[in-house]
């Protein structure tokens, strides 16, 4: 059994983490109506991959669980002796991961297929996706509650399906918050009508996270020929606003958001240029979209981030507050440093005082997402 | 605006540049200038009973309120005007030295107002017309006083044969750069390989060429709220791009400047995308994309921005590029400045040593754009 931990014994906490979802997931918990239409690994001439409804073509996996892999042995299509399927269904496999890079605690986030649960468009199935991950999820990570921190899922196919869903699993174990994929009506425009779930997420006390955007799309094929991921902050931005002209942080001003992956490093510049903006314009060209504070007030209030590697938000931590910021090491994505987090962490923080680095690789993660504490 | 009562404005050792102002072209403009083929359908001033407005065809123009924004300041941004209200400092050079002696300002880089509508404009050669005749009347006016107003054309991309040859007329008529549209929407993205042959162009004559905010090809309908603070995203998403494609690489002389787009953004993307280039691998996964250098070499190299107010600019000025960021007053449209500019400038400048100062607010534009 894992080593417990206590909430003054976290070093590292890392904020963003990927499960990979087992093989037969959605096809042993999903009613059997449903099971030759959820999805399911199929080991191609190619390698593996998740097969998934509505998507264009198979889904493979390696590029999202390249952590560690040297750089000349990165493929996105694995075969079954070179990956041990069996071991994402073991949490104490998981811990041994953990350890083996010094970490702590994390968060899980879902991996790549569950973008086809976000996509898919047919409300009854997507729902009894959704129930069957949160479900697994609060399973494996209740094997350690303190160390396994389950991002539960927030349908996105109905307002009253995500309230209860959100009820449901609010008290489950292992449930340390509630992730937006995309707004609970459907979609990626906020509505007033999502608010009963945006209340029943502040009711629980657990923060609402939000991984680098939200979008309802289905998964593509990654290809090499992709422009590489320079793409991680263009959500959030517009996001915040969004949330804020929306008027719901001021009719549930307990609501905390993280989101997870962006940086903060460009938060400077954007909190300064939102007030600059809003102020000059506020009694004309937004006269008809009236804020009770200033943009900066809200940022604030409610808005954390999480980040894998960004020394310029590092240098500016007092002007982004030391508060809202949260290491992460992505595991098990190709941008994670595993198994050497801490080199890069005393790289990166070589300059911080002890106290603040504490509160951004471990103990701002501790405070919004507690871990069972 | 002249007959703003002239305050002393305490002054630097050096002339002041505002790196982006504009004109506001005169409402005879292409009535009396625009290609006979097109003379009917000429964009006019037409007197309605609440305002006059600009008609363009069905193109949507800039409302007469607003290209002269910098009267109304605050709460009192205006849609509706008379063109006659318009002060003459947007088209005659004398009212603008007088203008821009109230503000401290000692030379500007001039853009367009109303014809940076003729972006949006379906049909091209229409478009193109429009565009020739704010070409030579923006070269007349900087004729008067070469060593205080250098002008920006204009060219349209949508033949990319035609932008070069009328950026080469732009310069024999002395402009000193040409803007294209902010963001090509509907049509492929500026690090395609059709427009290589216009970036080349541009680097071998020596034309920086400037992607100005609210230049849009498609005039966006529908405006929410948020659009206005996110403007700079549209900057952000061509530079990725063409730094990733290469095209930097392979023209190492050419200038691109991000205009009234802030530069506070920069310094993140610039500290990322090293990241994603060099230690994260990439380069085993996207051969395609290799350049020589990371990407911060090019952005420090090939990329300029101008902005007004942008604190967290000048606090990354370093990791931005001293050398790459450039004051605007913006004058005389709503966000100016003016003629507040000198107190603006010293409220961002605190801290800064005189030498950094003195390059952000005169040298980088004075070598770009050859300000003697």
């Amino acid at each position: 059994m894992a080593p417990l931990r206590t909430r003054s014994s976290y070093r590292v906490i890392s904020a963003d983490t990927h499960v990979l979802e087992p093989a037969d997931l959605w096809t042993s918990r999903v009613e059997p109506r449903y099971r030759d239409r959820v999805p399911r690994i199929e080991w191609l001439d190619r390698g593996g991959a998740w097969i998934i409804e509505g998507a264009a073509e198979p889904i493979s996996f390696g590029f999202t669980m390249a952590a560690g892999r040297p750089a000349a042995a990165l493929t996105d299509w694995l075969r079954p002796d070179e990956v041990d399927v069996e071991s994402w269904d073991m949490p104490e496999k998981r811990l041994e991961i953990q350890d083996a890079d010094n970490i702590d605690a994390e968060l899980l986030f879902p991996n790549r297929p569950f973008q086809g649960v976000v996509g898919n468009r047919d409300a009854d199935l997507h729902n009894a996706m959704v129930r069957a991950y949160n479900d697994w999820l609060s399973e494996f990570c209740s094997y350690a509650p303190n160390r396994l921190g389950g991002v539960a899922t927030i349908p996105n196919r109905g307002v009253r399906a995500a309230v209860e869903e959100v009820e449901r699993t609010a008290q489950m174990p292992g449930i340390a918050g509630f992730l937006l994929n995309a707004y609970p009506h459907g979609g990626t425009q906020i509505s007033d009508e999502d608010d009963p779930v945006f209340r029943a997420v502040a009711a629980t006390g657990k923060p609402l996270a939000i991984h680098i955007m939200l979008n309802d799309d289905m998964p593509y094929q990654l290809d090499a020929g992709t422009l590489p991921g320079t793409g991680h902050f263009y959500d959030c931005p517009g996001r915040m606003l969004e949330i804020i002209f929306s008027g719901v942080l001021d009719r549930i001003p307990e609501l905390r958001i993280v989101f997870h992956e962006t940086d903060c490093g460009w938060l400077p510049y954007f909190v300064d240029q939102a007030d600059d903006n809003y102020l000059r314009h506020a009694k004309a060209t937004l006269k008809d979209h009236p804020l009770a504070k200033l943009p900066s007030d809200y940022v604030r209030d409610h808005f954390h981030f999480s980040f894998i590697h960004d020394t310029l938000a590092i240098a500016n931590r007092h002007r982004i507050g030391v508060d809202k910021m949260l290491w992460s090491n992505d595991f098990p994505h190709i941008a994670s440093d595993w198994p050497s987090s801490w080199k890069q962490i005393g790289a990166a923080f070589a300059e911080v005082p002890d106290e603040e680095r504490q509160a951004i690789v471990a103990g701002n993660a501790l405070r919004l997402y507690r871990f069972a504490n | 605006m002249a007959q703003h009562v002239v305050t002393e404005v305490p002054r630097r050792a050096y002339p002041i540049i505002s790196a982006d102002s504009h004109f506001t072209e005169p409402a005879d403009l292409w009535v009396t200038r625009l290609d006979r083929r097109f003379r009917d359908r000429a964009p006019h001033v037409e007197h309605r009973e609440t305002t006059d407005v600009f008609v363009c065809d069905n193109t949507e123009m800039f409302p007469i309120g607003m290209i002269h924004g910098v009267r109304y300041k605050g709460g009192d941004v205006k849609l509706d005007g008379r063109y006659a209200d318009v002060p003459a400092s947007g088209w005659d050079p004398e009212a603008r030295i007088a203008d821009m002696r109230i503000d401290g300002i000692d030379a500007e880089v001039l853009y367009p107002t109303i014809a940076m509508r003729f972006f949006a404009i379906e049909d091209v050669a229409f478009a193109n017309a429009c565009i020739a005749a704010y070409n030579d009347w923006a070269a007349e006016f900087c004729r008067s006083h070469p060593e205080r107003f250098k002008g920006i054309g204009m060219v349209s991309l949508d033949d990319v044969d035609t932008a070069i040859t009328e950026m080469q007329r732009c310069r024999e008529l002395g402009l000193v750069g040409v803007m294209i549209a902010v963001f090509p929407d509907g049509t492929e993205p500026y690090h395609a390989d059709k427009y290589l042959p216009f970036w080349a162009a541009a680097s071998e004559l020596r034309m920086p060429i400037s992607l100005h905010t609210a230049s849009e090809r498609r005039v966006r309908g529908g405006q929410s709220p948020t659009d206005r603070f996110l403007h700079y995203t549209l900057v952000q998403r061509t530079f990725i791009g063409m730094i990733y494609q290469g095209v930097f690489d392979k023209l190492p002389d050419l200038q691109v400047v991000s205009v009234e787009n802030d530069a506070g953004w920069a310094a993140n993307i610039i500290e990322r995308m090293d990241y994603v280039d060099v230690k994260a691998r990439f380069r085993n996964l996207h051969q395609d994309h290799l350049n020589r250098e990371a990407p911060s070499h090019y952005w420090r190299r090939n990329i300029y921005y101008t902005f007004m107010r942008d604190s967290a600019a000048i606090a990354c000025r370093h990791l931005i590029g001293l050398d790459r960021i450039m004051w605007s007053s913006d004058f005389p449209h709503g966000d100016s400045t003016w003629p507040d500019s000198g107190q603006v400038i010293d409220d961002q400048m605190v801290g800064v040593p005189e030498l950094e100062q003195r390059a952000i607010l005169h040298d980088n534009a004075a070598r770009m754009y050859g300000f003697e």
